[in-house]
This record gives C-alpha cells, sequence and structure tokens, in this order.
C-alpha cells in the first residue's frame, strides 16, 4: 500500500470540491483532491455527433445506472420515486448539467419562521450574498440583474442569451396576466470569457459542452487550481475515511483504476462527493467511536433526502421556431408561484424554467403520458413536436422528511465487497399538490402564449438532479451533522460542503447555492488556518 | 457484433418498424427505406450494447407486430422503439421531410436578448420577495 501526505484532503472534484480547491490552493494551502472519476475531453462529448440524441439516453445519460461507467458506482433506486442523476469525473455534475444558475430567495432561509414548516437555515441570504456575487464571475454567469424577485445585486459579467421566440411569447403571455418571469440566468458565456468561447445554442448542455462555453468546473476551476499547486488525482475512489485515536480525520484508503489501495494522509479532509456519495462515504467509515458511521452521533446522515420532484409542460405552437437548438439551459424563469400562499393547499412552491424541446427522437419518445404511441399518432406528435414546442420545467420546493434517506443495503455487496447505497424516498403530498396546481397554471401560462396544444406530465420519475440533505447543518448537534461553518460537529477537522448539508431545498436549483457555501467555508478555513484543529501526521 | 442479426432477426425488425412508422404527415413510410440494414446497423453501432437485448425481444416475435407491441414489456417496448425511432430517424429521407440537419452550431445574434422593453418596466417594480 502506497502512503502520501497532503495538508488538506478534498473528496471529489465537481461543483463543491472545484470551488473549495481553488479557494485554498490561492492560499497557497497544499490540497490534494481525489476523484474517482476521469478528465474528459470536450471533443469526446457527442454534442457536435449526428447521434448525440441516442448517445445521451445511454452511454451519456445522466442516472449512473443507466450510463454504468467504470467511475460509477450503483445505487439501488427501485424504493425510491425519483432516479438518482449525477455524473462522477472531473466536474462532477456540472459535466451535464443544464447551467440554470440561480440564487436561493431570502425567505427559503426561513421556512419554518415563516411557513411553519421544514427548518430554518443557521444562515441567512446576506451570509451567502458576497459568495454568490464572487462566484457569478468565476462561474461566468450570464444574465440581467434587477429582477425585483430579489434583493439588489451586481450586474452578471455577461448579458443574457438570447431568450428564444417561445421565451418572448411566454414572457408576453405572463406580462399580460401579471405573472412574474424573467430572462434565464446561466452559468454559460454569452460573450467570449475567459478563454471560454460563446455559447452556439447547439442544445446539447446534457452531455457535456463540446464549446466550453458552460462553466462546468473542469472549465472554470480546476486548470487555475492546479496552476496554483493544487494536485488532482483521477481515477481514486475513496472507500474509508481514517480516524486518529483523538477522534480526528487524518486521511483516507482509496482504490486507484486497477483496484490496488492506497493511504494518504491529512490534516484536515473536505467531503465533496455529492449528497449521495458523501453520506455514502461517512457511513461505510464506521469505527468503535462511530458505530453507525462517521459523524453519525445525530443519526442524521443520510436522512432528509430531498430531491425536487419535477413535472413538465409542453406547449405545441404552429409557427416553426426551431426548438431543438437554442441552449438547454433556462430561456426565461418564473418565481410567481415560488412563495406559500394562503389560497393554496400546499405550503411552499415551485420554480418554472421554459427550455427548447430536443431533436426528433425525443419528439419520439419523450415520455408525455402512459400511453404507447406508434403508427400515425407516433408521425403526427412527431410533427407537432419538432421545432414548434417548447418546455416549462417545474420544480417543486421539497421539504425535509427523516424517512427519506439513503441507506447501506447488505444484501448488495459492490466491487469493494461493501454493501450498496440504496434510495428510499416517497414524494410528499405536499410536493404532489404543488405539481398539480403548478401544472394547471403551465397550461394557462402556454394557452395565453398562443399554444394550440398542450401537454402535461405530472411526476417525471427520471429527475433526480438535485439529490440534496443527507448531512444537513444546523446549530444543535443532536439535529444536525456539520454546523454553519460546514464543520462536522463530532468530527472537528473534517468538513462537508456539497449539496448534502442543505436543510431545506429551495424551489430553485441548487448549484449557486451549493458555491456559495462551499466558498463560504473555503474562506473560513483559510482565514482560520492557524487556529482550526487539525490532525497530526 | 452488429452482424449478429439473422435474416429472420432483421426481417422482423423492418415488419415491426413498418407499422411503427407508416408514414404520414409528410414522413415517409418506413417500408420503403431499407431500414433493417444500413439504418440499424448504424444504430447498433453506436450503442453496441443494445444487440443482445434487440435479438432477444425479435426472437419472440411471432406474427402480427401491432399485437406484438401492444403486448412487451414496458422496459422492452422503451428499448425498441428507441433503436426502431433512433433508425428511422437517421436515415436522409427522413431527416429531409422534418426539415431537420441535427443540433447545429449558430452564432449568438448581437441584437439584444429579446423582450427588452418588457424587463425594463419589470425593473421599475416594487421588489416582491419576502424578506426575514
Ligand atoms: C443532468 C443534470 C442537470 C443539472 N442541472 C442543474 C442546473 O441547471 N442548475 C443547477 O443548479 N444544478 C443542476 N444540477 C445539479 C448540480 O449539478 C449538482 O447539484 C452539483 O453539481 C452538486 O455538486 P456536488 O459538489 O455536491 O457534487 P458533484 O458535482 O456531483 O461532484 C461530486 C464528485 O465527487 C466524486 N466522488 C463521489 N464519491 C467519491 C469517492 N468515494 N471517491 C472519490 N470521488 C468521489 C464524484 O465522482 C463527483 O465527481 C444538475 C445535475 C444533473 C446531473
Ligand atoms: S447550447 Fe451552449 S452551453 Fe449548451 S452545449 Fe451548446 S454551446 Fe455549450
Amino acid at each position: 500500500m502506497s502512503k502520501t501526505t497532503t495538508e488538506i484532503l478534498i473528496i471529489g472534484a465537481g461543483l463543491s470540491g472545484a470551488v473549495t480547491a481553488l479557494q485554498l490552493a490561492r492560499s497557497n494551502i497544499k490540497v490534494t483532491c481525489l476523484e474517482q472519476g476521469q478528465w474528459n475531453n470536450r471533443e469526446d462529448y457527442p454534442g457536435d455527433k449526428p447521434d448525440f440524441e441516442l448517445l445521451s439516453m445511454g452511454p451519456w445519460h445522466a442516472n449512473p445506472n443507466v450510463r454504468k461507467s467504470p467511475a460509477d458506482y450503483s445505487i439501488l433506486d427501485d424504493t425510491s420515486d425519483i432516479k438518482p442523476m449525477l455524473y462522477n469525473g472531473v466536474g462532477g455534475s456540472t459535466i451535464l448539467y443544464s447551467a440554470h444558475w440561480m440564487r436561493f430567495l431570502p425567505s427559503d432561509f426561513n421556512v419554518h419562521s415563516l411557513d411553519g414548516v421544514g427548518k430554518n437555515w443557521p444562515i441567512n441570504y446576506h451570509d451567502l450574498a458576497p459568495h454568490y456575487n464572487q462566484n457569478d464571475i468565476d462561474f461566468g454567469v450570464s444574465g440581467i440583474a434587477g429582477d425585483p424577485a430579489y434583493p439588489d445585486f451586481p450586474e452578471y459579467p455577461m448579458p443574457p442569451l438570447p431568450i428564444q421566440p417561445w421565451g418572448e411569447r411566454v414572457a408576453n403571455a405572463h406580462h399580460k396576466m401579471g405573472w412574474h418571469w424573467w430572462p434565464g440566468s446561466n452559468a454559460i458565456a454569452s460573450l467570449p470569457y475567459k478563454g471560454r468561447r460563446p455559447c452556439v445554442q447547439r442544445s446539447t448542455c446534457r452531455a457535456g459542452c463540446n464549446e466550453g462555453a458552460k462553466g462546468s468546473v473542469d472549465q472554470t476551476h480546476w486548470p487555475e487550481a492546479i496552476a496554483c499547486g493544487a494536485i488532482l488525482k483521477t481515477g481514486a475512489r475513496v472507500s474509508r475515511i481514517l480516524l486518529d485515536q483523538h477522534g480526528l480525520a487524518c486521511g483516507a484508503l482509496f482504490k486507484d483504476a486497477s483496484g490496488n489501495t492506497h493511504k494518504i494522509e491529512s490534516e484536515i479532509v473536505i467531503l465533496a462527493s455529492h449528497a449521495i456519495g458523501s453520506a455514502q462515504l461517512l457511513l461505510k467509515s464506521t469505527s468503535p467511536k462511530f458505530p453507525n458511521g462517521l459523524a453519525n452521533h445525530s443519526d442524521q446522515v443520510g436522512r432528509n433526502l430531498m430531491m425536487h420532484p419535477l413535472s413538465r409542460v409542453i406547449g405545441f405552437f404552429d409557427e416553426p421556431m426551431m426548438s431543438w437548438q437554442g441552449h438547454w439551459g433556462q430561456s426565461i424563469y418564473s418565481l410567481e408561484f415560488a412563495e406559500t400562499r394562503p389560497e393554496h393547499d400546499f405550503v411552499r412552491g415551485a420554480k418554472w424554467n421554459l427550455s427548447p424541446s430536443g431533436g426528433p427522437l425525443s419528439a419520439a419518445l419523450y415520455p408525455i403520458d402512459e400511453s404507447r404511441c406508434w403508427g400515425k399518432p407516433l408521425h403526427q406528435r412527431i410533427d407537432n413536436w419538432l421545432g414548434r414546442s417548447a418546455v416549462w420545467g417545474i420544480t417543486a420546493e421539497d421539504l425535509p422528511n427523516r424517512q427519506n434517506r439513503l441507506v447501506l443495503d447488505p444484501n448488495f455487496i459492490d466491487s469493494n465487497g461493501d454493501p450498496t447505497v440504496r434510495l428510499i424516498y416517497k414524494v410528499s403530498e405536499n410536493s404532489k399538490r404543488i405539481l398539480k396546481f403548478m401544472t394547471a397554471k403551465a397550461v394557462q401560462s402556454f394557452s395565453e402564449a398562443g399554444a394550440h396544444q398542450t401537454s402535461a406530465s405530472s411526476l417525471v420519475t427520471d429527475n433526480g438532479w438535485h439529490a440534496l440533505g443527507t448531512c444537513r447543518m444546523g446549530i444543535d448537534a443532536d439535529q444536525s451533522v456539520v454546523n454553519p461553518w460546514l464543520q462536522s460537529h463530532d468530527v472537528k477537522n473534517l468538513y462537508i460542503v456539497d449539496g448534502s448539508v442543505f436543510v431545506t431545498s429551495s424551489s430553485v436549483n441548487p448549484a449557486a447555492t451549493i458555491a456559495a457555501l462551499a466558498r463560504r467555508t473555503a474562506k473560513y478555513i483559510i482565514k482560520s488556518r492557524s487556529t482550526i484543529k487539525r490532525a497530526k501526521i | 457484433m452488429t452482424l449478429a442479426l439473422s435474416d429472420k432477426q432483421r426481417n422482423s425488425f423492418a415488419e415491426i418498424s413498418n407499422v411503427v412508422y407508416p408514414g404520414g404527415y409528410n414522413h415517409p413510410p418506413s417500408s420503403g427505406l431499407d431500414i433493417k440494414n444500413a439504418p440499424l446497423d448504424h444504430v447498433l453501432r453506436a450503442r453496441n450494447e443494445l444487440v443482445v437485448p434487440l435479438i432477444k425481444i425479435l426472437n419472440q416475435y411471432v406474427t402480427e407486430p401491432n399485437t406484438f407491441l401492444s403486448q412487451l414489456e414496458d422496459h422492452d417496448f422503451k428499448l425498441i422503439m428507441i433503436i426502431i425511432s433512433a433508425s428511422y430517424l437517421s436515415i436522409p429521407q427522413v431527416k429531409e421531410s422534418l426539415e431537420y440537419n441535427g443540433q447545429q452550431a449558430m452564432s449568438l445574434g448581437r441584437s439584444g436578448f429579446g423582450a427588452e422593453e418588457l424587463v425594463f418596466e419589470l425593473m421599475q417594480q416594487p421588489k416582491r420577495y419576502r424578506d426575514v
């Protein structure tokens, strides 16, 4: 077994790992990041190939159980209403994300005080605002500031991408109805930006961006972090976090791509392995001191899994709009129904984002209802859909429930001889009501915009791309896993910086908030470098 | 690997495809497009892992394609629909009829993002977030 040492070990080179590594490396801290996947070459992404749609339904699928690449770990999902979607490799899930870049609303941090549900966050919008602002620059976000749904913040570094003909129609309709809408903010370059090319509107963002226009962290963060001295080891899957005799994390065991085990020792450990990967790793890292998993005296590790239930409404228009083109990020969004209202039969609400509708294979195969379609109706469906439709994606705010969780299932043993992670997740009654209400409203939105027909799917199961909450943040060590600086209550030199620390989910996309939290924690570690707890190695 | 399909299996594939895409709305019928050869091979070359499950499905096929399709398990139905649709939609005549030429790179116009005047009006509206 080989042995190396580092000052700070980061596990996972995705969104949160990259943001953390860049901040630390810029401050000359010795950082090593272990990542189970590999680098991708932009030329290998299928977006500019004729079989793009076919490949994105297989080897580039966002569900690791479908994709089955060597970097993926299996996730048992037959006990979950929603299937997991993520990517394992340098860049993590930002390789496949649509790059909708949304801040939380101020109320999202206080849902218990305001609406009597969930829990309040121990931090607020204003604690994160400086980090949101700076990350907008680091990720290269395009958009326009001034949305009345938010407090004022600085202008984005680039103007918005075109909102597209379908965006203009819907924007006009919302204007008439007095409903909120705003041009999409996306971590996608609309101008040449720090060596990145502007978006070419190929609409293939969900399978990697061939142009490098999309702000995935393999483009935006890792090259600079490495230039500043960070070490990034790929093909390195961590199997255990190690604990010393003082109860401090002192490194990890990991396997290389050939299955050989190695040890790395470190003074501080930072978990950035995604809400599923991090909780899994903690649950696997048992010891006499932590028989139920590392840092889990609260029994909150793995619990409160939130998955952002989603529905989609498609609007069909008469005029050709080439709606297979255009960034897959949002053309416009609406927060009209994001907040609790007394007249609703649910609490909290949903965020809507308007997107293009894909190419002919999506038109032919997209599940719009339970019925099987072939023959003349299939031709009609393609004719109706291709180039002349747009999609409202509606994300319901998911509230924490301790029964929604991930566990290790001893009946299924993975290639390391460890039990496999299992998701146990049920869509709540509140979420179902939110989606029912929202789909009806989205139909109204499209009708007002001139759609001659709409089609709604009330719950899309293939959409678990926002897994959150499995190591939640809090003040009370009996009820949460990390404190407001994302430091474990139980293991003082262990930090968790990924989406697992979310207390509630908001209805907006999480990447901007994950990145802001990670940056804030990195700044805290840098500032308190001389005083924070470290293992002696 | 893609050559592993027998003539019988290819003929079954064509028969099923012909009822899935009989032609209509200006799209050509599958029956005139030799879907069972080059288009099918193209798809199976791109997605090699589909060969074995496809053969398994085609081996269950006896006679009537409509009944066959309606009786397939969900998973098998989805799988054969992906292969038939991807084969059909990859054929140049079909693409032409759809006026679809793949996902193209386009340069961003420099004339603004659209609906600017509405955005400027919205900016004047009172803030609508709940601060706490
Ligand atoms: C298809 C898709 C679309 C999305 N669209 C959006 C969007 O438009 N807007 C938005 O805000 N969010 C979006 N998201 C979600 C967003 O990408 C994620 O929330 C975010 O990337 C999570 O960041 P993370 O750091 O927690 O995890 P990730 O970015 O997933 O990174 C985790 C990394 O850890 C590595 N890892 C895990 N376990 C180990 C281990 N044991 N050893 C070594 N390495 C390990 C993984 O390989 C991975 O690279 C999308 C996600 C997907 C999949
Ligand atoms: S639409 Fe733009 S961001 Fe998306 S893949 Fe194409 S170039 Fe990249």
